[in-house]
């Protein structure tokens, strides 16, 4: 049975393609057949987020056209080969993704057997972002310890239980987790910054992850290399943890008390 | 600096933040639930109204207004010429 993860926040820049990156990766290095879609049409970046941006020679869009087969279009990850990566268009416009076309992709990609689609969806509320959750059986809500971002992540839970085919049809409802990203402990800590406690009450849906803000990040997209990759590093442990949770694990959210002594990693590498 | 500047000064910023949120979530949260029960009720209605009437639902508008502390619920029926008719079933 094939599960569809999106990637979400209604607020653009707060981690949502970072996160699917790492999630995709993450699912993959556990022995999960992933296909990670790239929704936002126009602005592909995924691609360059995983480095394999030289490789992508058909798209989403093209296959939605029927202008190459699905097959053509992933392009398997050159570290996990359980990841395969489905590129945004760079040049059609955005009303090219249809519900009937999208639908047909992924029931392509069920029949290939992944176990996982994730979908990356674009910032904002309409267009591409409600096609990127149209599908969802469960959806990672991003947002960052700061006011908008947190009121449009409230805002997609509204649309995600009105909007997706679940809520439509009546079903079990999408299953709901947050990802706080960008967090920087000793500023929650001082009260300077949002807790991720106070994120969790106000948005009242259960913490999968809080990934720290971190150098590591920048270094990592300009490298074209999930940050789950950039072994040691807290960023990298907390999207570990993360996927983790996510297929079941109970583990202990780590790096929110900002007083831990700096790691070995952050002294050698100051990340 | 007087004394009111380190009174606010000692107020941590996140704690304006969360409260504001949580006044702006909650009162977002009841206008969309309002906007779904409205529009279920208006489905509704309209079918009600069509089981029993020959009127079109187009002729129907159903709206919440807010007058000054009151919501009011209101329904417009447009009735056909001649008035209220039995649908003919
Ligand atoms: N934990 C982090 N620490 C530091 N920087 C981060 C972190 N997560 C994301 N960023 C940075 O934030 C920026 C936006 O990230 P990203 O592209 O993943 O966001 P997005 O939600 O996909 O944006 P868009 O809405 O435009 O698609 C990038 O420059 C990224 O490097
Ligand atoms: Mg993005």
């Amino acid at each position: 049975m094939t599960r569809v993860v999106v990637v979400t926040s209604g607020k653009g820049g707060v981690g949502k393609t970072t996160t699917s990156a790492s999630f995709a990766s993450g699912l993959a290095m556990r022995g999960k057949k992933t296909a990670v879609v790239d929704f936002d049409i126009g602005l592909r970046n995924l691609d360059l987020i995983l480095g394999c941006e030289r490789r992508v020679v058909y798209d989403f869009v093209n296959v939605i056209q029927g202008d190459a087969k699905l097959s053509q279009a992933l392009v398997r990850d050159k570290r996990n080969e359980n990841l395969a990566i489905l590129a945004a268009s760079q040049t059609k416009d955005k009303d090219a993704l249809k519900e009937e076309g999208v639908k047909a992709v992924f029931d392509e990609l069920r029949e290939m057997g992944f176990d996982y689609i994730v979908c990356d969806s674009p910032a904002g509320i309409e267009g591409g972002a409600l096609m990127a959750l149209r599908f969802a059986d469960e959806a990672l809500v991003v947002t960052n310890p700061e006011v908008s971002a947190v009121r449009d992540a409230d805002r997609m839970l509204g649309i995600i239980d009105s909007k997706s085919l679940r809520a439509e049809q009546g079903l079990e409802p999408v299953k709901e987790h947050l990802v706080i990203t960008r967090y920087v402990p000793k500023r929650a800590n001082k009260g300077e910054m949002l807790g991720h406690a106070d994120v969790q009450e106000l948005l009242n849906i259960p913490i999968l992850g809080v990934i720290p803000e971190s150098e590591v990040v920048l270094e990592c997209s300009n490298q074209g290399t999930p940050v789950i990759l950039a072994d040691g590093s807290p960023a990298a442990r907390a999207y570990d943890d993360m996927v983790a949770r996510f297929l079941g694990e109970e583990r202990p959210l780590r790096f929110i008390n900002g007083d831990a002594s700096p790691s070995l990693w952050k002294r050698l590498f100051g990340g | 600096m007087g004394l009111l500047d380190i009174f606010i000064k000692k107020r941590p910023s996140a704690h304006i933040a969360r409260e504001r949120l949580s006044l702006v979530l909650a009162h977002e949260r009841a206008e969309r639930l309002s906007t779904d029960v409205i529009a279920r009720l208006k489905e509704e209605l309209i079918a009600v109204i069509c089981r029993h009437t020959s009127i079109n639902k187009d002729a129907l508008n159903v709206t919440v207004e807010h007058r000054d502390s009151l919501e009011v619920l209101k329904v417009d029926v447009v009735l056909p010429e001649g008035g209220l008719r039995r649908a003919v079933t």
